[in-house]
């Protein structure tokens, strides 16, 4: 479903419509997980949905990374190279709206409701 | 050619089905017994067959339980094992000509769902060559082990990089190259369960390259399906991520709860192939009851989707938990029953 979004762009929201999606752009955040190898992997998380303290997400909710139209096609937001991205997040309350608008990682909210 | 689907049988053709893999053969045998045809006396019956297409072995015996059976046909999927033989996968495997597979065994499935489900493909890219035998599987030193019940269990070990179970003999297939429309869908189920207080998450490796991370058990390019366990604040939330090396970027996950703990439930990783904007190729993982098809995980019962087409070509498969799990071990472990995968139309 292409849903349009405040900064004028084009966005690919891959559920369809099936659940209630808002669009943020985000700094991601990077940690470093030792528990399926002592040697530890990078583990890259958005940022607005992840507490860096606990190194656990906050909120309780859907998600996936959003892709933005060029030209006739769709690629990716997320660039590891400036590590900020777009993700879709599914059925927020306003609360948590709230909250992740508050987030020190929050660039900007491109879609409020994609229905 | 197999016994035709309808219309009236002859026994004969059946005897001939059994006996030289024709049912329109020209031979005409002497004696031909329904009994002896039907529980296997006149020849093995083949077990890949569904089981609504090929005899009970059961009294009463009829013809029309040979309606579709087809006597030296593969296993209608394209990479499979559910370890009924017995074996983890390192040693002389029996096939599935002789013992099927769980999935269509189980009954948990009925026969429309099945013929869903179970869809033939004969492209043969991927090893061993015929859909009969069985994958062979590499496993860490310790465990899983199998428990018995013929499921792939895995319980705590002190490895700094966990167990793990690996198929090693599947060459590589393309999804790209599989997938030619957009109802098609390319689908690996599997049947999972996870203790309410095991205390650490259950991993699926999607291994998109050959070459090993320094975990031997995985590779540097996969796609990984990571089961949140009772521990984690979001219990049961599925997640979806990509590995490059030692990196791993998350690219969906749900939210708590679509897996229940402590119940045995089927997982189907699918993938998806689209004709427009560029073809992206979107990635989903579905959670569901273990008596709905393939098809309904995918389309009723789906918790992450992401789109993603960094790797396109899967190399196998690999099982994965990490060191320190609660113990006692009878208690606290993952369980896997069977792992399936085929084309489906969505």
């Amino acid at each position: 479903m292409i849903v349009s979004g405040s900064d004028g762009n084009l966005y690919w929201d891959n559920l369809e419509g099936q659940l209630t999606g808002s669009l943020y752009k985000t700094k991601w955040v990077s940690w470093t997980d030792t528990e399926f190898d002592d040697d530890g992997e990078t583990n890259h998380e958005p940022g607005i949905l992840f507490d860096t303290d606990n190194n656990i997400y906050w909120a309780d909710v859907q998600w996936n990374q959003a892709h933005v139209f060029s030209g006739s096609n769709i690629i990716p937001t997320y660039s590891e190279d400036t590590n900020e991205g777009c993700i879709w997040v599914y059925q927020l309350t306003d609360d948590q709206k709230t909250t992740i608008e508050n987030d020190a990682q929050f660039i900007a909210k491109l879609v409020d409701s994609n229905l | 050619m197999g016994v035709p689907s309808t219309g009236l049988l002859s026994l004969k053709g059946i005897f001939n089905e059994v006996a030289v893999n024709n049912y329109s053969s020209t031979k005409s045998p002497e004696n031909a017994s329904l009994t002896d045809l039907s529980d296997g006396t006149e020849g093995a019956i083949n077990q890949t067959q569904l089981p609504h297409n090929r005899p009970d072995g059961n009294q009463p015996h009829a013809m029309s339980e040979f309606y579709a059976y087809d006597n030296n046909a593969d296993y209608p999927g394209l990479f499979g094992d559910d370890w009924e033989d017995g074996d983890i996968g390192d040693g002389s495997r029996t096939n599935f000509h002789t013992l099927g597979h769980e999935l269509a065994e189980s009954g948990d499935l009925d026969s429309s769902e099945l013929n869903v489900s179970f869809v033939d493909n004969s492209n043969g890219f991927l090893a061993p060559g015929t859909f009969d035998d069985r994958p062979v599987w590499t496993h860490s030193p310790s465990n899983p082990s199998l428990d018995t019940d013929n499921d792939v269990r895995f319980t705590n070990t002190n490895s700094p990089q966990g167990n793990w179970l690996k198929s090693t003999d599947w060459t590589s297939v393309s999804w790209a190259g599989a997938l030619t429309t957009a109802t098609m869908a390319f689908a690996y189920r599997w049947r999972f369960f996870m203790n309410s207080t095991n205390n650490k998450d259950g991993i699926i490796d999607v291994r998109m390259n050959t070459t090993n991370h320094p975990n031997p058990g995985i590779s540097t390019q996969t796609y990984q399906i990571q089961v949140r366990d009772n521990a984690d604040p979001q219990t049961g939330a599925v997640r979806l991520a990509r590995r490059s090396s030692t990196s791993v970027t998350t690219l969906a996950q749900s939210p708590s709860g679509a897996y229940t703990i402590g119940t045995t439930m089927d997982f189907v990783f699918s993938v998806h192939e689209a004709t427009t904007f560029g073809n992206p190729r979107t990635l989903k993982v579905g959670v569901g009851p273990t008596t709905v098809s393939t098809p309904a995980i995918i389309n009723s019962y789906n918790k992450v989707s992401a789109v993603d087409t960094n790797y396109v070509t899967n190399y196998g498969w690999n099982f994965r938990s990490p060191k320190a799990m609660s113990t006692p071990s009878s208690t606290h472990f993952h369980k896997y029953s069977f792992i399936y995968t085929t084309i489906v139309t969505v």
